[in-house]
């Protein structure tokens, strides 16, 4: 997959090329590319075990890959190791620091061994962390939360370019959740380049612009996380089985519409959720009146859930979308994985205009409970409610 | 480095078994000196100043007098506790990063991991260093204590410049021995992310050592004689040829004065200080390589 940011005369901070990680016969990081540019908060998204901490790893040069190269500041981790973690800071896999040592004296231990002695700016990137009134308590008394704080400000005495935070709110609360959150918008907002791993996808849906998903070491998806949420927007027409086919046929005039086939009790356009009056305008002019029209954005958890080939969890009877790249769609930049085959799509049976477009990844047959119901329904297993996951 | 130095101190200095390693001298010898005073006190009579090391024939000639005494009791005696020490904590300060879960976050700061790894050899060699000097005061006043409660003062300041003078270089040597084994459970430390084995480990290396240096100083020294099976010729005159190049071989013959039966004439005190530089020097490196070449996945 070739990286869509690189814009002429700007150096990505990081650049990932074929990054390879095998163990014995297991790949655990396959052919992965994607960058990150200046002031990017970028996202790496992807279920537990999919390979996201081994990146890491490899950017910071703790593993060393297979194949490929993590290039950072445009030098190899490998190579020029000092010039690169002299500008990046990182916390990989949870905050660790010495549990016998106090705040401050972790504090200072992290700072002495990145070269700091000055004991005032350990002081004042205490105090940023809202740290200096338990600075003198034990590291193993903290919460994780507090445990969180002190390894960012700990990270963030050097004064970093980079700051690479590895599932940064893991066990968090909500509380401390939405400081991490906050802190990372703040470190962006400093001109601080951000990356971030998380399978929590509100997390990274609030935080990054751009994103890469990762599923069993492979990336199957990046780009900008506004690009790929618009691209993948539907709207909902609830109308009598009958006039399905016409409506179909009148959303042809619309250039926006597309991809317009049944699913339960409605009929699914998409690309369409911010056009519902036109949409309407149409209908109502081919004698159609739909009783409801939905627009539906997908969440970044959602659009997660389509890339990885997990089926979304739904309330029962809620109409699943069809998510996955739009046939056709310029500038798409997700689909199937590098080295998937490019699958035809697949007629809906007794809707032979409405191409069935299963998802990255899926076998080429109707989803479960999908094209073959007798009411050309197309309903996943529903299990709670929308987006969770 | 210094920076480094200081950090690895910072963390390993808040740690009770270190500070109670790294003041076992004064610990000891103050166990020693109220032992001796509460014996004065109950009306031991102590007698004249002794004149030679004596405790132990076999023991290397520590002096003779009070200082010689002092050498041998806190110094030779309980030698091997200092050795204990500073094995555990080598092995400690080689594996307990990975134990704390803070390997991750010291090898994606800015120094090398070579640089980490000299940096905990030099805690250690630190740390010796300060068990040495504590250990050296803790003599030094237990042999001048020890005059004011042997009775028949005499004059005794040729015995006792003596008997400091050979005393220092052996708690010289001893504790450089004392650091080379650190370093080597440093190593092991490092390679097996375990005090435990590196410990283990420790124990089998040093008693093949010991058993191979002693077979072959014995050999050398004409003191095994001939009557062996002739099945162990070769084994004998294996470790004539290795053991020169051993630790506990080359720390006999550092601490042992030339005619004592133990010193080889063949092999000069200048071999026995490169041999043991050497080895420390290999663990060190090794330790470095096996860092340095990991994929840290904890």
């Amino acid at each position: 997959m070739i990286p869509d940011n690189l814009s002429p005369g700007q150096t990505p901070i990081i650049s990932i090329q074929n990054l390879t990680k095998r163990y014995q016969n297991k790949y655990v990081v396959n052919q992965a590319n994607f960058t990150v540019m200046p002031g990017d908060v970028f996202g790496l998204l992807g279920p537990n075990g999919a390979g996201k901490t081994t990146i890491i790893r490899m950017m910071l040069g703790l593993v060393r890959p297979t194949s490929g190269r993590a290039l950072i500041f445009g030098a190899d981790i490998l190579t020029d190791r000092k010039l690169i973690l002299g500008k990046t800071s990182a916390i990989v896999e949870g905050p660790a620091l010495y549990p016998h040592l106090t705040g401050w004296e972790n504090m200072k231990v992290m700072s002495y061994s990145a070269g700091i002695t000055d004991i005032q700016k350990m002081r004042q990137a205490l105090s940023q962390m809202g740290m200096l009134d338990r600075a003198n308590d034990k590291f193993q008394t903290y919460s994780l939360g507090m445990k969180q704080r002190l390894c960012i400000a700990a990270a963030l005495m050097t004064d970093p370019q980079l700051i690479i935070l590895d599932e940064p709110t893991n066990g968090l609360d909500p509380a401390g959740i939405q400081s991490i959150r906050e802190l990372i918008k703040s470190l962006a907002g400093q001109g601080r380049t951000v990356f971030l791993s998380s399978h929590l996808l509100n997390e990274v849906q609030q935080v990054c612009n751009r994103v890469a998903i990762i599923e069993r070491g492979r990336i199957i998806a990046q780009g900008l996380v506004e690009e790929m949420l618009s691209s993948q927007n539907f709207i909902q027409l609830r109308l009598a089985p009958e006039e399905y086919g016409p409506a179909a046929q009148a959303l042809q005039k619309l250039e926006f519409a597309r991809n317009p086939r049944p699913l339960g009790e409605y009929l699914v356009v998409d690309g369409a959720a911010n056009r519902g009056g036109e949409i309407n305008r149409v209908l109502a002019q081919a004698g159609i009146y739909p009783s409801e029209i939905i627009p539906r954005h997908l969440s970044l958890e959602e659009f997660f859930l389509s890339v990885t080939n997990q089926p979304p969890m739904l309330p029962p009877g809620y109409p699943s979308p069809q998510y996955g790249p739009p046939p056709g769609y310029p500038n798409q930049q997700y689909g199937p994985p590098p080295g998937y085959p490019n699958q035809p799509p697949m007629m809906v049976p007794g809707y032979p205009n409405q191409p069935y477009i299963p998802p990255p990844g899926y076998p080429n047959q109707p989803p479960p409970g999908g094209a073959s119901d007798s009411s050309g329904g197309n309903s996943y297993p529903s299990q709670g409610g929308p987006g969770h996951v | 480095m210094f920076n480094l130095l200081r950090s690895e101190i910072i963390k390993h200095s808040r740690l009770k078994v270190v500070v109670l390693i790294g003041l076992s001298p004064a610990i000891l010898t103050s166990m020693v000196i109220g032992a001796f005073l509460f014996m004065k006190i109950v009306g031991v009579d102590f007698g004249p100043i002794p004149t030679g090391s004596g405790l132990d024939p076999t023991s290397p000639g520590t002096g003779a007098g009070t200082f010689g005494l002092a050498n041998t009791i806190v110094v030779v005696s309980m030698g091997g506790l200092y050795l204990i020490g500073l094995v555990i904590l080598g092995g400690m300060v080689g594996s307990n990063e990975y134990g704390w879960h803070t390997i991750k976050m010291l090898a994606t700061r800015e120094p090398s991991r070579v640089r980490i790894i000299l940096s905990k050899g030099l805690f250690m060699a630190t740390l010796a260093a300060f068990m040495a000097v504590v250990l050296l005061i803790g003599w030094l006043l237990l042999g001048l204590f020890l005059k004011f409660i042997f009775t028949g003062v005499g004059d005794t300041t040729a015995t006792d410049l003596a008997a400091i003078g050979k005393g220092l270089i052996y708690l010289v040597v001893a504790f450089l021995i004392n650091l080379l084994w650190s370093f080597f459970t440093l190593f092991l430390g490092v390679r097996f992310k375990s005090v435990v084995i590196a410990i283990i480990f420790y124990f089998v290396v040093n008693t093949l050592d010991g058993i191979v240096s002693a077979l072959g100083a014995a050999a050398l020294s004409g003191q095994l004689g001939t009557r062996f099976p002739n099945w162990l010729e070769p084994l004998i005159a294996i470790t004539k040829l290795v053991s020169p190049f051993l630790v506990n071989f080359s720390f006999s013959q550092l601490t042992t004065q030339p005619g004592n039966p133990n010193f080889i004439e063949s092999v000069s005190p200048i071999q026995s200080v490169l041999v043991l530089v050497g080895w420390a020097g290999l663990f060190l490196w090794m330790a470095a390589l096996v860092f340095n070449n990991r994929d840290i996945t904890e």
